[in-house]
């Protein structure tokens, strides 16, 4: 390779639960050309300068949603970030925020895949529908996909947690990705499970325990805009509630 | 995992009154502001294009403007006051007396002009 390799100084939060009593920072340098990426960089420290760092990877193209991790204190993807970008200055690497830490980068997830589990993202045909054979086509029309597909997008990395203040001061809180697929299964023309998931969105805990700082979205490395599901979720849920309030049965 | 269904909150008033307020004070606010004060600061005898003085008092006196301008002030105390309710939460700040002041403070601003309309009104001023 004609490009001339430069260094970096990456400092990682290490914790490894056996031997510290609490985080501690460990630096490495780093060499790097212009397509290195962080998770790159962390391979190298593996391999070559710290066989016992832990972090999570899979298919580091920023489809599987593994390598979430927070990247000078912002939420990011380890594989879609570039050391170039970071040029001029050293990078700090810790787990992602507002997760309990399992060990050095990895961060125990359970409670984001327990709300996405909670609030039923898949989709739930009619009785009619369930009736049909297995092999029936379920019409959609492109403006009808359109509506959810942008939601449809995420990864469950956890970089929306990470970044929600709301989740920080209230972990009950549902957060951005799953009510974002709530909002996105609910609006599929498809499904018809709505009325089993708008308990969860009607909630303090749903929609209402956000304040629109929309942190969540500019982080989002699919693009997926969580802030908006949840605002459109704000006018689902306001509308169920005129509703229930003129015809309070059903 | 939870179990059973949490309830529902009763946020959505509050929050489409905030909406509602939102659009007011980007659409309707800023012409009733801008027609109010040039009918307040125009000496008579310069016409100013818009209102004069004596019209703006005459709309200030009709009972159903006034109501309308009320519905106006009140939704906008609203809009104001629960953003900054919710503002107060995301500096950490949470307790139910913060809600008290809010929306008690928005009452209290409509209440307030809800006088004031009846002074002019009852033509006191």
């Amino acid at each position: 390779m004609a490009e001339i390799e430069k260094k970096m100084k990456i400092t990682v939060l290490r914790y490894r639960p056996e031997q510290d009593d609490k985080p501690w920072d460990q630096t490495f340098e780093v060499p790097y050309h212009q397509g290195t990426s962080l998770l790159e960089a962390l391979f190298y420290i593996k391999d070559n300068l710290e066989h016992s760092l832990s972090f999570r990877w899979s298919c580091r193209m920023a489809i599987c949603g593994s390598c979430g991790m927070m990247v000078n204190n912002v939420p990011h993807l380890a594989c879609k970030t570039f050391l170039r970008d970071y040029e001029g200055q050293d990078i700090r690497v810790e787990p992602l925020a507002n997760f309990p830490i399992e060990r050095d980068l990895v961060v125990d997830l359970s409670d984001l895949i327990e709300k996405i589990e909670l609030i039923k993202p898949y989709i739930i045909p009619s009785e009619k529908d369930a009736k049909m054979p297995l092999n029936r086509n379920f019409k959609q029309s492109p403006m009808q996909m359109e509506a959810y597909l942008q939601f449809a997008q995420c990864i469950n990395c956890g970089c929306c947690y990470a970044a929600c203040p709301q989740y920080k001061l209230n972990p009950k809180f549902i957060g951005p990705a799953a009510l974002t697929l709530l909002y996105r299964y609910n609006i599929d023309n498809r499904d018809s499970g709505a009325l089993q998931r708008l308990p969860f969105l009607n909630s303090e805990n749903g929609v209402w325990g956000c304040t629109f700082v929309g942190y969540c979205s500019e982080v989002c490395p699919k693009k997926v805009d969580p802030s908006s599901a949840i605002q459109l979720g704000k006018k689902m849920s306001a509308t169920d509630y005129v509703i229930k309030l003129v015809k309070p049965e059903e | 995992m939870l179990k059973i269904l949490p309830t529902r909150s009763d946020e959505p008033i509050f929050w489409l009154m905030f909406g509602t307020g939102g659009m007011i004070a980007a659409w309707v606010l800023p012409a009733i502001l801008v027609v109010m004060i040039v009918a307040g600061i125009c000496p008579p005898g310069i016409d100013s294009g818009l209102l004069s003085f004596a019209q703006a008092k005459a709309i200030l006196g009709n009972w159903f403007l006034a109501l309308v301008l009320f519905g106006i002030v009140f939704i906008l105390c609203m809009y104001a006051l629960h953003r900054m309710y919710h503002s107060l939460h995301d500096l950490n700040l949470h307790s139910k007396i913060f809600w008290y002041i809010c929306y008690g403070g928005a009452a209290a601003l409509s209440f307030i002009t809800l006088g004031l309309q009846l002074m002019i009104y009852c033509k006191l001023f």
